[in-house]
């Protein structure tokens, strides 16, 4: 995939639009390195044409093509490009909030704040044996297979 | 030229379900067995889980869909023109690497649709037939479950106890019992405890856990090993381009090419096709010859035809309460057969279960899975996933699928893989019955959720991502008119070349396939050692 340095900081500029902190969240850039988003989208040749088409659609954004063009947009103005992406070019969009999500969700801080805990030995991850005291209602039920 | 190998006295093509079972019967008679797999041996630690990226990798190298995992020893499916999307692994345990192991049987009316029901065909072979086939399966497998259920016929006893049922199980079948339905827990080939030297679940870990991986079988472990000690030879990267015939039509091997483009011919006393239910249609299709210009088995027309999914539904459902659906397996907890048979008051034939799916992890409750949009981006993102993580559980409906000979696969000799073999393309629209059918199922489910105490659910009337089986492309029947494999799954055109994956369902029943292909493969199996 080639994609420029430049291009992979518009799009990372993006990322805190879609998800933004709150009060005990990081927002997407203080939890993902942009490093990690070239990885991805190095590797996975899947999104490479809706990249692609978000960098060109980010580009031609009227908005994108004043001032400093689209590295100097402001977040309202961010805000509402990725609304029209939303509506313009949806599947292409889908792919670029399934990046952000990947990433920000696959981080152990985040992890740990929403608490999500894959450790087999945990305790909390202790399941209690089936007990089959929970059959005995539908044990009564006579055998209703179709006889064929 | 291709390369001439010895004969041998067996080939199968493909280690899944279906072959790996094979070759292990096939192992014991002391015949000289050659296993051709297109994929490579899987490591189970390569399983995505246990690490952070798990849900990347779901989402990538690891996806059910081989279009988007695209990896070097997956054949592209060229399916714009199907209303569900195909899925598959290509490795040395096939599709086993990547399924939930949930593993009820067909019933006995799923082999008699046409007499009981008036609508496609009888089966030539009956539940019976098959029974100490689904038995042994069930050990070599290993499986997880409990006798007793009054939906189906008494069966051998389960070699495991039941997986345990989390408290999001124990609220749908509470809700089961209160609404006077069917519930059962699932049989399922995922060990509940340690299993001839497997991992068992042990009711310990997420779904998301690598044990969750490990303790579910596949062939490779449960069938090939074991085979591979008994003298079964196993050919991995070996893609095959067609089947041989000489010039009186007799079978005389398989030709096929390695991953460093070497092409080989291996003459075969017998060629057995075990490559699922659109793999086993494209070699044939690409098997022209003069003596047969339609492609290998095909003078009824049906190769490729008749293609049966099971298209799914989902309904999920919001809680207030934490269900803790992240613990246990994912979704082979409970099956609700409630509504299996056909009943003259409704709008369809045939009928369906349900399967209780957990949800999925982190990255996935945000992305949406199945039946519910992406969590919202923006500022109410976070308050959005709170609701959801957690908070959620599925079921979802398994209908059974009539066969129509409009859906089926064909072969696009325009497009090619890698080795230059033409593309299959697939062609598949649900039907009216289907879609009553679902609507059918989609109310029986929410109803199920609210009883349990759902707040709120969504529902996605079609799964289009869920094209995990295939069926019908090779139809068993006794009459070659109207079929291409007879009752011992050899096919009617050409003697000594078998067929025992899904591709020979003639019908497809309402329940997850794999036990009931690896029974008639196993059946099989026993019926050349008899010959």
């Amino acid at each position: 995939m080639s994609i420029s340095n430049n291009e992979i900081d518009i799009l990372y500029s993006f990322f805190d639009q879609i998800i933004p902190s709150s009060d005990d969240m990081p927002c997407a850039t203080e939890a993902i390195d942009k490093k990690d988003f070239e990885i991805l989208i190095s590797e996975n040749s899947k999104y490479e044409l809706s990249i692609d088409q978000i960098i060109y659609f980010i580009k031609r954004e009227p908005t994108s093509r004043v001032g400093g063009g689209a590295s100097s947009l402001t977040e309202i103005q961010k805000g509402e490009i990725l609304e029209l992406m939303e509506s313009i070019i949806p599947d292409d969009f889908l792919m670029f909030i399934e990046i952000v999500y990947l990433l920000y969700y696959s981080k152990s801080e985040i992890h740990e704040k929403i608490g999500w805990n894959t450790d087999e030995l945990a305790e909390e991850n202790k399941m209690e044996a089936f007990d089959d005291s929970i059959l005995n209602n539908i044990k009564k039920r006579d055998p209703f297979w179709r006889k064929a | 030229m291709p390369k001439n190998l010895p004969f041998v006295d067996i080939v199968i093509v493909g280690s899944g379900a279906s072959g790996g079972a094979c070759a292990w019967k096939l192992s014991e008679s002391g015949a000289k067995v050659v296993l051709l797999e297109q994929g490579d041996w899987f490591d189970q630690n390569d399983y995505p889980g246990d690490t952070n990226d798990w849900e990347i990798k779901q989402k990538n190298s690891f996806h059910f869909n081989p279009n988007i995992r695209n990896l070097s020893n997956d054949y592209e499916i060229l399916d714009k023109n199907s209303d569900i999307h195909p899925l598959m692994y290509n490795a040395v345990g096939g599709s086993t690497h990547h399924w939930t192991a949930h593993t009820p049987r067909f019933h006995p009316s799923d082999f008699r649709v046409n007499s009981l029901d008036g609508v496609a065909f009888d089966w030539p072979i009956s539940y019976w037939d098959l029974e100490k086939y689904y038995d042994l399966n069930d050990i070599m497998m290993g499986c997880s479950g409990i006798n007793g259920d009054p939906a189906n016929p008494p069966r051998s006893e389960r070699p495991m106890p039941p997986l345990p049922l989390g408290e999001d199980g124990k609220k749908i079948a509470e809700a089961a019992d209160r609404l006077g339905w069917h519930w059962w827990p699932s049989d399922s080939y995922q060990a509940s405890e340690d299993y001839k030297g497997r991992v068992g679940w042990n009711n310990h870990g997420t779904f998301a856990s690598k044990k969750q991986w490990q303790s579910v079988a596949s062939t490779d472990i449960t069938y090939i090993k074991p085979a591979i000690e008994n003298g079964l030879e196993v050919r991995t990267n070996c893609a095959v381009q067609n089947i041989s015939v000489d010039n009186a039509g007799k079978l005389t091997g398989v030709i096929y090419v390695d991953n460093r483009g070497n092409q080989f011919f291996q003459e075969a006393g017998k060629v057995i096709l075990a490559c699922n239910g659109i793999g086993t249609p494209r070699i044939l299709l690409n098997s022209k010859s003069k003596i047969f210009p339609d492609g290998l088995a095909n003078s009824s027309g049906l190769v490729g035809k008749n293609l049966m999914f099971h298209p799914y539904a989902s309904v999920n459902g919001y809680f207030n309460e934490d269900v803790n659906y992240s613990l246990g397996p994912l979704a082979n907890i409970i099956i609700v057969q409630e509504f299996y048979e056909t009943d003259p008051n409704r709008n369809f034939v045939r009928g369906y279960s349900f399967q209780m799916a957990r949800s999925n992890g982190p990255a996935h409750t945000a992305l949406g899975t199945g039946n519910i949009n992406n969590v919202i981006w923006g500022k109410e993102h976070h308050n959005e996933f709170k609701r959801r993580f957690k908070k959620s559980l599925g079921m979802a409906i398994i209908s059974e699928d009539l066969p129509e000979l409009h859906n089926r696969v064909e072969i696009d000799e325009s497009k090619t893989d890698k080795n230059g073999i033409p593309l299959p393309k697939i062609f598949y629209k649900t039907s009216e019955n289907t879609r009553n059918l679902l609507n059918h199922g989609m109310k029986s489910a929410e109803k199920l959720l609210l009883e349990a105490g759902s707040y709120e659910v969504n529902h996605n009337p079609l799964l289009q991502t869920a094209g995990w089986h295939l069926m019908g492309t090779a139809k068993m029947g006794e009459d070659p008119i109207h079929s291409v494999v007879n009752s011992n799954c050899e096919t009617h055109d050409v003697e000594n070349l078998y067929i025992i994956d899904g591709s020979v369902f003639t019908t497809s029943a309402a329940v997850n396939p794999t036990p009931t292909i690896q029974a008639i493969a196993l059946r099989t199996a026993d019926i050349i050692l008899r010959s």
